[in-house]
């Protein structure tokens, strides 16, 4: 809005008219959703736009065709402006058409260019990121300080940082916030070089004084204090720890990895106070625990290699002191930027073929256009023969000609922006390789992105601007004033148009295709139990001051309370829930069998309440489920998984046998109860693997206060679950953070991520395709039908009948299409290559894709000859003939 | 192509004040001189907001705030007001305020206006009562 006018227009009314609506809607921001804003500049601009030409041409058609004099440059740009906007006006449909194509078109590759932007070209939001430096391993405190005082010379500030693994609660009067936290020295944020947003950053001084001081995310800022500013200041609870809030980071930035969003930052010196189980017990004094991230910026004209070279001296020096493994696992220093994008070649591959198919959808736009303008120029061909006859140059005709292009081409730029906005708003849930969440990516419509979106329609301007121009000013005055068709070249431009398009088309449809197939066989998979009304939530109460005993008392009453209500069927525990991320491995034997080569010498397991199995329905083959008689002064029990029962006993008859696990005072010997079904327990595409289910009541020693998930079994898909869930935690304990509570059914959907995006955004452009070229061939077939509307009566007038008039229409209209679909195969093919690598398991050719998307593609561009068909079918033959 | 975005807009935009204002005096519309008249009673103090309030305030008519822009601008261009800025405050985001005042053609109009309304009233009101 204030772009629209206040920059856009610098003018001082301009300026004016904005200050006037900032004051009656009496503020700043909201001011381009404001409907009146909007009512205000379209009504200034239909004014202004009319007033010049009113009184004296109220039709179209050339104001002055050739003064005889030399136009003023700046008024003949602002006449073929204003001659532009007039034949769209008297064009509305088609101009819509156009625009809404582009706007698609280019909206969706800036939607995805943006994303590409907030990955790869600027994975860390910070000024010179070229500068900073990463190590991949780490180190213990002490190291971190030789380093930093060793290596002066070639940084000019080194920082050490420890992340979260699991997200902090933060307690404000209003309710908690889970925080993924990073504890760091106090010259972490000079070294970034950021400034706050508001308030200030942490300093040495925090650090070294160990005062309890915090620093927000902007989106922590914006949802746990509604962006006020007066939260600087405020007093909040860090996991129990009592903390000042000192300043908000500048919106955008998520800590130094984009697949990890940090919300909260906080002064290494704390984490004794702040970090929960084991975590907090590491000693910042001590060498032994190697825990830090180190961070460092480059001094001017400091080469990477010389500053590696610099930290191996100094880390060979530590080793000849002490053994440690991490020192000698240090490899050097890599590029913050590059650390900060996990599997970086498959993300890279992952958004190349984004923008890829984002431009092909966008190609298929552009041609869309190109044919609008093609059949426009002509049907315009009397009047811009007229023209070329009063002397209008030629050049003064393709200026015309290109300006309409190029005004369609800004307005598609500018409803992409919105196009765009609302895509990016609409996949923010959505994760793509290198589990980085959409919505993570710091992605704002802002300069670059405004830079591309006007690049990418500067150039379909050109591309589909270049072709009608050329072709609707060959000069030919005679033959296109009477009205006869055009000389045919040997490059009938519609045609092929339409057959690229028809071509493009099947690729998009072929790609978005083989994701969709790759999605329903993922999500096809048996997983050995029953998600359909399972919720799970993480309960983390390591962060807020349990011990082992209290701990378990809240799991009982936890179990308890919800079991009270009577929509919930069956409550448990569980450190996991099959099929998500996470899992323990330990070394176990069976008793009395020596262990052969090929079997399994670890086993992954999990600590379960009783009701574990009949929450999940999970099936039992044999023996028991866990009871509330197995307590930890009861004999040690355990279930296995069916895998586990058959490698070991083949014959059957695992009921009854004991395992042996080490503990942290011995063996441990336990007996097999049960036998369990298998499960996926990661991955939708894993074999069954060896499993073992411990009871919680016997291990509660050693969980302890560790974060778990509760999983419930709800009699229906009853709407209040997550709301009663909550309710009836929090009367157990308001100040446990849960968080992640959803039903299994769309965590499960999470685990087919990659497909599921692919499938999204393919499906979505493949559709925006589709029609596209439907329309492209409707174009082109109503275009060849008026032309020839002529021959037709006669055709008809000698005897032809409805049949083979549709006939004649349908294989005029389908020429595209057969053009255009080998074209298809071709692309399809080389485009599978490209996704292969995203769909293990599925053949890149697979023929059912294949053939299916070549028969949509077909049958659509068939279903858009019907109407043109059917009009000149119906066409009189005396009134066909009589046209001119 | 931001910049050709701008001039071309720009164009479109600042062609009406390039516009020689025309001093030709024509009857006023109906919601013309709602506007004059508004210029007129809120003296120094007339800009597009309070503009657009008196005619609310005073004539009881929700009117749309483009509409008041447009007739501005167009009373302008006859010739009947003119403008100047003001200086720029905070609350309005540093943009400056254009106040409004009504020149002499503009006088002369309203005058016009209402003499020749008071014309066709004249004698009326007994037929009003009839009905």
């Amino acid at each position: 809005m204030t772009w629209f006018l206040g920059r856009l227009v610098g003018t001082p009314s301009a300026q004016a008219i904005v200050g006037d609506l900032v004051e009656s809607a009496g503020g700043h921001g909201a001011l381009w959703r404001s409907s009146e804003a909007w009512r205000v500049v379209f009504s200034l601009m239909r004014y202004r736009l009319r007033r010049p030409g009113r009184g004296t041409q109220e039709r179209p058609g050339p104001r002055r065709p050739h003064s005889g004099r030399p136009e003023h440059a700046g008024n003949s740009a602002l006449q073929d402006v204003r001659f532009a906007l007039r034949i769209f006006r008297r064009r509305p449909v088609s101009t819509a058409v156009a625009i809404l194509s582009l706007a698609l078109g280019i909206g969706a590759n800036t939607a995805i260019f943006s994303l590409l932007d907030g990955i790869l070209l600027r994975p860390l939001p910070i000024p010179r990121p070229e500068e900073v430096v990463t190590t991949a391993t780490v180190f213990s405190f002490p190291d971190y300080e030789d380093l930093r005082d060793a290596s002066a010379k070639q940084f000019s500030d080194l920082a050490a940082w420890s992340a979260s693994s699991r997200p902090y609660s933060l307690a404000t009067d209003d309710g908690a916030w889970p925080a993924l936290t990073e504890l760091t020295t106090g010259n972490f944020f000079d070294l970034l070089d950021l400034r706050p947003a508001t308030g200030r950053f942490l300093t040495v001084d925090d650090e070294s004084r160990r005062l309890p001081v915090a620093v927000l995310s902007h989106r922590l800022w914006q949802s746990a204090f509604d962006g006020d500013p007066l939260a600087i200041g405020a007093e909040v609870q860090v996991n129990g720890l009592p903390a000042t809030i000192i300043g908000v980071a500048p919106r955008g930035f998520r800590g130094t990895r984009v697949n990890r969003s940090v919300d909260l930052w906080m002064p290494l010196s704390l984490h004794a106070q702040l970090a929960p189980g084991s975590f907090g017990r590491l000693r910042l004094d001590s060498r032994e625990t190697q825990w830090l991230r180190i961070m460092g910026r480059l001094r001017p004209g400091v080469e990477l290699t010389q500053a590696e070279t610099a930290m191996l001296t100094t880390t060979a020096g530590l080793l000849e002191q002490r053994p440690s493994p991490y020192l000698e696992d240090f490899e050097g220093l890599r590029p913050a930027t590059q650390a900060a994008i996990p599997r970086e070649d498959e993300v890279r591959r992952f958004l190349t073929l984004m923008i890829a198919m984002v431009a092909v959808a966008l190609l298929v736009a552009c041609t869309n256009v190109a044919n609008v303008l093609l059949n426009r120029t002509a049907e315009r061909r009397r009047e811009i023969g007229l023209r070329m006859v009063m002397g209008a140059p030629r050049g003064r005709l393709m200026r015309q000609l290109f300006t309409e292009s190029l005004l369609l081409s800004l307005g598609g730029g500018i409803a992409a922006l919105f196009f765009a906005r609302w895509t990016l708003a609409s996949v923010h849930l959505l994760q793509i390789p290198g589990r980085i969440i959409l919505g993570d990516v710091p992605t704002r419509i802002d300069a670059t992105t405004l830079a591309f979106t006007m690049a990418v329609a500067f150039a379909c301007s050109l591309l589909f601007g270049v072709a009608p121009a050329l072709a609707g000013t060959r000069p030919d005055p005679a033959r296109m004033i009477n009205g006869s068709a055009p000389r045919r070249g040997r490059w009938n431009a519609p045609l092929a148009l339409a057959a690229i398009q028809v071509g493009l088309t099947l690729a998009l449809v072929f790609s978005g295709g083989l994701f969709l197939r790759s999605l329903v066989t993922v999500l096809d998979v048996p997983l050995g139990f029953d998600p359909t009304d399972v919720y799970v939530a993480n309960v983390d109460i390591g962060v807020v001051g349990y011990d082992n005993d209290s701990a378990a008392t809240f799991r009982r009453e936890a179990l308890a309370g919800l079991e009270g209500l009577p929509t919930i069927e069956r409550a448990a525990w569980g450190i996991f829930v099959p099929v998500q991320s996470g899992m323990r491995m330990e070394a176990f034997r069976v008793v009395g069998h020596e262990l052969r080569e090929d079997e399994p010498g670890n086993v992954a397991l999990n600590y379960v309440s009783d009701g574990f199995f009949e929450a999940l329905r999970l099936p039992l083959l044999a023996g028991r489920t866990f009871a509330s008689t197995d307590r930890s002064e009861t004999a040690p029990v355990t279930i296995v998984n069916e895998a586990l029962a058959d490698i070991f006993f083949p014959a059957g008859g695992a009921v009854g046998e004991r395992l042996i696990i080490p503990g942290p005072e011995g063996i441990l010997e336990m007996e097999i109860v049960g036998v369990a079904g298998n499960t996926k327990r990661r991955d939708l595409r894993e074999e069954p693997s060896p499993y073992l289910y411990l009871p919680l009541a016997q291990w509660n020693w050693l969980v302890g206060t560790d974060r778990m998930k509760i999983a419930v079994r709800a009699t229906s898909s009853a709407a209040g679950t997550i709301d009663s869930m909550r309710q009836r935690l929090a009367e157990v304990d308001p100040m446990v953070p849960i968080t992640a509570l959803r039903t299994l059914d769309d965590q499960l959907f999470d685990q087919a991520m990659p497909q599921r995006v692919g499938a999204t955004l393919l499906g979505m452009f493949g559709l925006l395709a589709l029609v596209l070229a439907a329309v492209g061939v409707y174009g082109v077939v109503a275009a060849t039908m008026s032309s020839r509307v002529r021959e037709i009566g006669i055709r008809r007038a000698v005897g032809a009948n409805d049949p083979d008039v549709l006939r004649l229409v349908l294989r005029r209209g389908l020429l595209p299409v057969v053009l255009g679909v080998p074209l298809g195969w071709l692309l399809a093919f080389a485009v599978a290559q490209l996704i292969a690598g995203f769909l293990p398991g599925l053949s890149p050719t697979d023929p059912t894709t294949f053939v299916t998307a070549t028969l949509l593609v077909f049958f659509t561009s068939a279903l858009a000859c019907v109407p043109p068909a059917v009009r000149a079918a119906r066409h009189d033959p005396a009134a066909a003939l009589r046209s001119d | 192509m931001l910049c050709m975005l701008t001039n071309i807009v720009g164009h479109i935009f600042n062609l009406s004040f390039m516009a020689a204002p025309m001093a030709r005096s024509e009857y006023l519309g109906e919601f013309e001189q709602m506007v004059l008249l508004s210029v007129l009673r809120l003296g120094e103090n007339a800009y597009g907001v309070t503009v657009h309030e008196e005619i609310g305030r005073t004539a009881g008519r929700e009117v749309r705030r483009g509409a008041v822009y447009v007739a501005l601008e167009r009373l302008q261009t006859k010739g009947l007001v003119s403008s100047a800025f003001g200086s720029p405050s905070t609350e309005r985001g540093g943009r400056a305020k254009r106040f409004y005042s009504v020149e002499a053609p503009g006088r002369a109009a309203l005058r016009a206006s209402r003499a020749a309304l008071m014309n066709l009233w004249d004698g009326v009101e007994p037929e009003l009562k009839k009905l």
